[in-house]
Parts: structure tokens; C-alpha cells; sequence
């Protein structure tokens, strides 16, 4: 599996949601699942995934599909 | 009494601070949590779960051994803990951290009914079932009973190591009569109190969304709970520093008509509104010309905000309020937070203030309260190092 493959699965087994919805432009609050109690969980399958642990800025700053890419540079996970 | 879960033994080996195996069965937990259907809809439960989580519990462990490199310490052997009634999923942390010290664990959870719980008990019990956390099960019980079966709380006191009694004072007061054989501690969370300080300059150039954002988490902060956890603010200082009194108008408006914004998705029931008006006649009527009420400003039903001209009269048994009640007043320096010298404090939320500032001023002057300083939007977080102990080397023995 890819990178960008887990990306994909630990949103959808994060926010519980089907992968055609996991693409660029999905952001925090643009669906109902997407939701304060939804990002927690996308966190937890997100380290889960790569094995990393996140920073709390980092984990505040996961504000879109996009941006997610970006952070997981920092722990050396190339999407 | 009822055994709700576990097969405690009370001879079970302490083990010492995040061992694998609790390391380990907390992260399983955590995921069966999270995977659960129930479990999704409660917010307090996934904060619970997120918490307990691989990523943060190993970074927790690393810190740890960071400065206990040594492997001096051990659980102190069975902790007792009394659960409270104000927030149900306080119990299930309260259980975790005392697994994490390396203890045996007798839980006395409440005896109201709370869904949330029940449904955290439900996934405990599976879990524990299995093979690879039978060591987890024997230091672990679940109990619940009446607060007047005092037999109970007897018999548990005299067994245990380490007595931890969630609040309030009445709880604590009540306890605290029951013996503990002489070696044993105990840890006491009473009724506390809370308040904010905003940076006037911070909030007047802050974007609409990030204004927005502060106001949530000053929703969860404080409406989530109805204003009942002891770390939710009751009063918000505005800290003028250069700026004029015009900006310092502005500023309050700004914060105070966008947490009306928020708060519209407040659940105002008739009896929450009937009594937080009562409560605002009872302390004017009492206390306005003693305490200076400088103006109160009502945004609807939702939100009341009591102006203070000055906080050298502070009371946190007074200056306190419920379902969208809240003080605020004006502060020219940081310095001015040692009027609110008052062991009953427990948590500053800061905006826009260097959290170090606060805290070297603590201990410069001495305070006698103040045991936590968090941003905006963090107050509710519980963690291991909560009230003013590390509750880890608390619960765990050092051996010298």
C-alpha cells in the first residue's frame, strides 16, 4: 500500500466515511462527520498509520486533506 | 452493592509506571472505543478514548522515563478511587491513571445512571475478557453502591494504598472521616474555581475565524458543563496593557457578542433560565453595593455578564456562575492577578498572555492558588498532572 493509500483509509476509517468522499478540498467541518468528536478520531488513525505521534499544534493545525500532506512532511512521511 | 466489572486481587503485583501491558491495554481500549458505534456519539467518552490513545500515551511514557531513568519507582499497590457525579468519564481517567502509576484499582463509580459510563463499562468488560489483559483484570473492580452503605467505603479505605476522592467539599468532608490504615495517602479533588485573562490588543486583531474559534473553546470550556466543572471560568479578565478604554470597549463587545454567537446552540431549558435569573436578583440584591456590579449586560436569556469595577473585592464563592453566567473586569497589568490570591483556584485560561509570565508570577509572589495555566478552548483536559499533583508520582512509590 502506498502512502497516499493510508492517507486515504486512516480518513476513512478515522471519520468513518466512504473513500470516494477522501479527495483534495475535504476540510474540517465540510461534512457532518468531519466534526470535533470526528477529528479526534482521524488524529488516533492517522498515527496509527504512520506511527508517528503528533504535536498538539499539528493536530490543531489538520484542518484539511491538503494540509494533513503537509504536516505529515514534518514526520518524515512523504505523500 | 454491585460489582459492575473486573476480578480485583488484592495481592496482585504493583507494577511500575507505564508498563507495557497497561500501555498496551489502554491503546486496545482506546480503539475499541473509538470503533464503537454507541461510543462515537459521546463526546466526552472520545475525548477520553483520543486521549488514551498509542500516540499520546507513548509520548507521555517517553517524558516519564526522561526523568525517571532509573526505574526507581513502583505502584503503591491498591488505589481506591471515589468517582464524581458532575463528570461521569472523570472516573474512567482517574481508573487509567492509576493503572498507569502500576496499581490495583476499586472504582466506585456513581450511583446515578449515566449512558456515557455505562456504555465505557460495556467496552471495559469485553476487553478485560481477554486473554492478553487477565493481568489488567485482577487489578481492576468496578463497584457501585449508595453513598450511605458507608460498610463499603470502610472496608475499601482499609484496604487500600492510595484514597482518591473526587469532590465536592461536602463528598471530601464526608470521606475524610472513614479511616485509612496509617500508610496510606490521599488525594482530594474539592470544589474549585476558575477564570480567564484575554489579551485586549490579542482579541482586537484577531481574524473573525480565529475570534470564532477562542469562542467554541470557551463554549466547551464552560456551557458543555453547564458551567459545573471545577476548571470552567467564571470570570474573564481583560488585560489593557497600552491600549485605551475605547479599544478596551471594543474588545469586550468583540469577545463577548461572538460567545452569544456560539452559545445559540446551548440547550436553554425554562429551568436553567428561571434559575440563573434568580441567581442574578439574589446577588445583586446581596452583594452590589459591597461588591461593585458595574453594569450587566443581557445577549438574550443565553448570556448574562456581571461588569466588576474592581477585582480587589474578588470572591470566588460569590463571583460565580451557571448555564451562561459570567464576570468580567478590566486588569492594567498581569501583576494584578495576585489580587485573586485564593486557594480555591484552580485553572487561568490564558489568550494572547505568555502562560510563563503567569506562572513565574505565582512563584514569585507566592500565591496560594492557581494550580494550572491553559489556553482558551483546553480548561475540561484532563491529564496526569491535575489539581496541583503529578498524579503518577503520586499513586507510584520511589525507592531511594
Amino acid at each position: 500500500m502506498t502512502n497516499l493509500e493510508k492517507y486515504i483509509e486512516a480518513f476513512a476509517e478515522g471519520l468513518e466515511i466512504d473513500k470516494s468522499v477522501v479527495k483534495e478540498g475535504l476540510e474540517y467541518q465540510s461534512i457532518p462527520e468531519w466534526d470535533s468528536v470526528g477529528h479526534m478520531g482521524l488524529v488516533a488513525a492517522i498515527e496509527d498509520a504512520f506511527d508517528i505521534m503528533m504535536d498538539t499544534d499539528d493536530i490543531i493545525d489538520l484542518s484539511s486533506f491538503e494540509k494533513g500532506i503537509e504536516i505529515l512532511k514534518k514526520y518524515e512521511v512523504e505523500i | 452493592m454491585v460489582s459492575i466489572a473486573g476480578d480485583i486481587q488484592l495481592n496482585t503485583r504493583a507494577l511500575p509506571p507505564y508498563s507495557d501491558v497497561v500501555c498496551d491495554f489502554l491503546d486496545y481500549y482506546s480503539d475499541k472505543l473509538r470503533h464503537d458505534r454507541e461510543a462515537r456519539a459521546y463526546g466526552d467518552v472520545m475525548s477520553f478514548a483520543f486521549w488514551a490513545r498509542k500516540g499520546n500515551i507513548t509520548a507521555k511514557k517517553q517524558q516519564f522515563e526522561e526523568v525517571n531513568s532509573d526505574n526507581r519507582r513502583i505502584g503503591r499497590g491498591v488505589v481506591f478511587h471515589i468517582a464524581p457525579s458532575n463528570v461521569p468519564v472523570n472516573c474512567m481517567f482517574s481508573y487509567a491513571f492509576g493503572l498507569l502509576a502500576g496499581n490495583a484499582n476499586i472504582v466506585k463509580i456513581p450511583s446515578k445512571d449515566f449512558d456515557s459510563l455505562n456504555c465505557m463499562i460495556r467496552v471495559l468488560k469485553d476487553v478485560i475478557e481477554e486473554e492478553a489483559y487477565s493481568v489488567i483484570k485482577e487489578m481492576t473492580s468496578f463497584v457501585k453502591y449508595d453513598r450511605n452503605e458507608t460498610g463499603y467505603t470502610e472496608e475499601y479505605s482499609s484496604k487500600c494504598d492510595v484514597r482518591v476522592i473526587w469532590g465536592g467539599d461536602a463528598t471530601v468532608n464526608s470521606i475524610r472521616r472513614v479511616l485509612l490504615p496509617p500508610r496510606s495517602i490521599e488525594i482530594t479533588f474539592a470544589d474549585r474555581y476558575s477564570f480567564g485573562i484575554l489579551d485586549v490588543a490579542t482579541i482586537l486583531n484577531m481574524s473573525d475565524e480565529d475570534i470564532t474559534t477562542l469562542c467554541h473553546g470557551f463554549y466547551n470550556d464552560t456551557y458543555l458543563m453547564d458551567q459545573n466543572a471545577c476548571s470552567s471560568p467564571h470570570l474573564i479578565l481583560f488585560h489593557k496593557d497600552n491600549c485605551d478604554d475605547e479599544d478596551v470597549r471594543k474588545a469586550k463587545d468583540r469577545f463577548w457578542d461572538s460567545v452569544y454567537s456560539v452559545s445559540k446552540t446551548y440547550e436553554l431549558v425554562d429551568v436553567k433560565s428561571g434559575e440563573k435569573y434568580l441567581d442574578l436578583c439574589e446577588k445583586v440584591m446581596d452583594f452590589d453595593e459591597e461588591l461593585s456590579f458595574e453594569n450587566i449586560k443581557r445577549y438574550t436569556n443565553r448570556l448574562y455578564v456581571i461588569g466588576l469595577s474592581d477585582i480587589s473585592l474578588f470572591s470566588s464563592r460569590i463571583y460565580r456562575g451557571k448555564y451562561g453566567m459570567f464576570y468580567d473586569c478590566v486588569i492594567d497589568s498581569i501583576e494584578e492577578i495576585s489580587k485573586l490570591d485564593d486557594r480555591k483556584i484552580q485553572t487561568c485560561a490564558v489568550c494572547g498572555i505568555d502562560e510563563k509570565k503567569i506562572l513565574q508570577h505565582v512563584v514569585s509572589c507566592g500565591m496560594h492558588g492557581i494550580d494550572r495555566i491553559v489556553p482558551f478552548g483546553k480548561t475540561l483536559d484532563i491529564d496526569t498532572i491535575w489539581d496541583g499533583y503529578d498524579i503518577i508520582d503520586t499513586m507510584s512509590r520511589i525507592i531511594g
